[in-house]
């Protein structure tokens, strides 16, 4: 035995975008450290432009690479590629969106882009994971630095506490993913996904602590995603970080999440899933209620997305628990079309709480007499978040229903999202009164200057286009789906 | 020699205690030492339950679940680190490490 004798064919193939991303990360290190001199020496100019240009240039580089599929440490199929681009995409929005919130940073301005490079890295590894050594790895390297993210703010007690809290609840999840991987591990004799599967769908069903293993394992990802009952943090978190880590944290880290869920659901179940259908499908029907009847009652704009988010997590439970391939296009399409509706809320409140830093729902009062281009694209995301047509979030929620509605187990799950979509709208319209029927408390006219006004159109554009010619971007959801049924 | 079932058993019981003691202690430090002591329950699953893979063709036994071990020690240490850095900003700019005081964030 030599032990030295490591197969590394396609490592570097696999991993070319997270190497790129490791490379950029410390070329933005050493850019802060050069360019800069003191600590509160004025916003990061240069550091902020190198980081955008490198995640352009890396994600158009995703389109030069081959898939590799054959490689034993990791994969690179057309899921973990659209997977990888929707993480770059939500790391670059999400650079553009905290430039105007950088002069509320008193520090770590510089740092700030290196590290949102670093945990872009560790969410595209978890695209392209095959076994569950990287998965872990990955895991942690995203939520140890969303961990500091969200502390970034050291002066603010609600920034520290969303930290703190932050810090024990996800370091709580770690430790179950790991139980839970020592005992898929003691059962299988391998951490290897594939042999895992096998190990699941093997004649005679799974073995009891396989299954402890594996529902471990869900424990930590439902932490990861904020499904009920693991959603606690969630709220003081997203209230309590800084509003451009709230939104990275809503978009990309729950599609980090959300991207291992899938690996699991659709490829270590595979056709034992069915099995798992009662406990998927409950964690769906409480975390939609959860977030629907949560959501009523709050007065914090973040804290009240906090809840849309567990809302929409539910959905997307509903369609893992459906395992069908249109259910996992579903999933694909609604990503996306959250990523934008959201991006283009949280930019707003940074907006809006410009002045105060508050980011209670008075801000908005009146907002449509402050700024008429902002009360239109807070007005479209909301709307798309709650699922009205045409918004792209009305065929997100469709193409759930259609994929669950397919699967007779599911009707009575279909009847209490449906509900929930209902409650849903009610809330999402009370912001929506606020903008318009509500007269202002701080009567300033709101300025939007260049880069920021174009990502706000865009967001907008990108939500209003989706739903009206949804076509394109579920011929691509098929695509990268697809691959996961090979 | 042991069988394996005692080393979960232990496992099973060290983490219990760990996780008690994240659920019960209002301290933070305390709570990530609890934190430290689940981890350690599951590094002793894994190690365990390496030792006493049945070997493969070639007749060795891998030692993967050894190996993931240190990658769970390493990481373990990263994720305290950190912890450690807010629970300092958090006593300085608050005077406290108790969690019931930092609870600011209610609706």
């Amino acid at each position: 035995m030599n032990p030295l004798n490591i197969d590394t064919t396609g490592l570097m193939d696999v991993f070319a975008v997270e190497v790129q991303l490791g490379l950029l990360g410390l070329v933005l290190i050493a850019v802060d450290l050069i360019t800069r001199k003191g600590r509160h020496s004025g916003p990061a100019t240069m550091v902020r432009l190198i980081c955008g240009l490198g995640l352009i240039a890396i994600l158009a580089a995703t389109w030069l690479a081959d898939p590799v599929t054959d490689s034993s440490w990791g994969t690179l199929d057309s899921f973990a590629v659209f997977f990888k681009r929707f993480f770059l995409s939500a790391s670059l929005l999400t650079l553009f969106l905290s430039g105007p919130y950088e002069d509320r940073l008193m520090a770590g301005r510089g740092e700030f882009p290196a590290l949102l490079v670093f945990t872009t890295c560790g969410m595209c590894m978890l695209a392209s994971v095959t076994d569950f050594v990287s998965l872990f790895v990955g895991l942690e390297l995203v939520t140890v630095i969303l961990f500091l993210m969200a502390a970034w703010r050291p002066r603010l007690p609600r920034s520290l506490e969303a930290g703190i809290k932050f810090v024990i609840i996800g370091a709580l999840a770690a430790t179950f993913m790991v139980y839970g991987i020592a005992f898929v591990y003691g059962t299988t004799g391998s951490f290897d996904l594939s042999a895992v599967a096998a190990a699941v769908n093997a004649p005679g069903g799974p073995s009891t602590g396989l299954k402890f293993g594996l529902l471990m394992i869900l424990v930590g990802l439902c932490f990861k995603i904020g499904a009920v009952p693991f959603h606690v943090w969630l709220p003081d978190v997203y209230q309590g970080a800084p509003t451009p880590v709230t939104a990275f944290l809503s978009v990309a880290s729950k599609s980090a999440g959300v991207v291992l869920f899938m690996r699991l659901v659709y490829t270590v179940l595979g056709p034992a899933a069915a099995d798992w259908v009662p406990v998927l499908g409950g964690l769906a029907a409480l975390t939609l209620i959860m977030g629907g009847l949560g959501a009523i009652p709050q007065t914090d704009l973040k804290r009240f997305l906090a809840y849309s988010g567990i809302a929409h997590a539910g959905f997307l439970l509903m369609a893992l628990a459906t395992h069908s391939q249109d259910s996992a296009s579903a999933i694909l399409f609604y990503t996306v079309t959250y990523l934008f509706a959201n991006i283009g809320a949280f930019l707003v409140i940074v907006i809006v709480s410009r002045t105060n830093d508050s980011s209670h729902m008075d801000r908005v009062n009146g907002l449509a007499d402050r700024s008429p281009f902002l009360a239109f694209v807070l007005t479209c995301s909301l709307l798309s978040l709650g699922g009205v047509p045409p918004f792209a979030g009305f065929f997100a929620k469709f193409m759930v229903l259609r994929a669950a509605v397919a699967d007779p187990h599911l009707i009575w799950l279909v009847a209490v999202s449906l509900v929930m979509v209902v409650t849903s709208l009610y809330y999402y319209l009370c912001v929506i009164k606020r903008i318009y029927m509500r007269n202002a408390e701080d009567t300033g006219v709101l300025e939007v200057f260049g880069g920021t006004k174009v990502l706000l159109l865009f967001c907008a554009l990108a939500v209003l286009a989706i739903g009206i010619y949804p076509g394109p971007l579920e011929t691509v959801a098929r695509n990268a789906a697809s691959s996961l049924f090979g | 020699m042991i069988p394996l079932e005692h080393y979960l058993y232990l496992s099973g019981v060290v983490f219990t205690l760990g996780l008690c003691g994240v659920m019960m202690r209002r301290n933070i430090i305390m709570m990530l030492m609890g934190i430290e002591i689940m981890l350690n329950a599951a590094n002793l699953a894994l190690v365990a339950f390496n030792k006493y893979m049945p070997p493969g063709p070639d007749g060795t036994v891998p030692m993967d679940g050894q190996v993931f071990v240190f990658f769970t020690i390493a990481i373990a240490a990263a994720e305290v680190a950190v912890a450690l850095a807010i629970a300092v900003a958090l006593f300085r700019r608050l005077d406290t490490v108790n969690v019931d005081d930092v609870a600011n964030l209610r609706w």
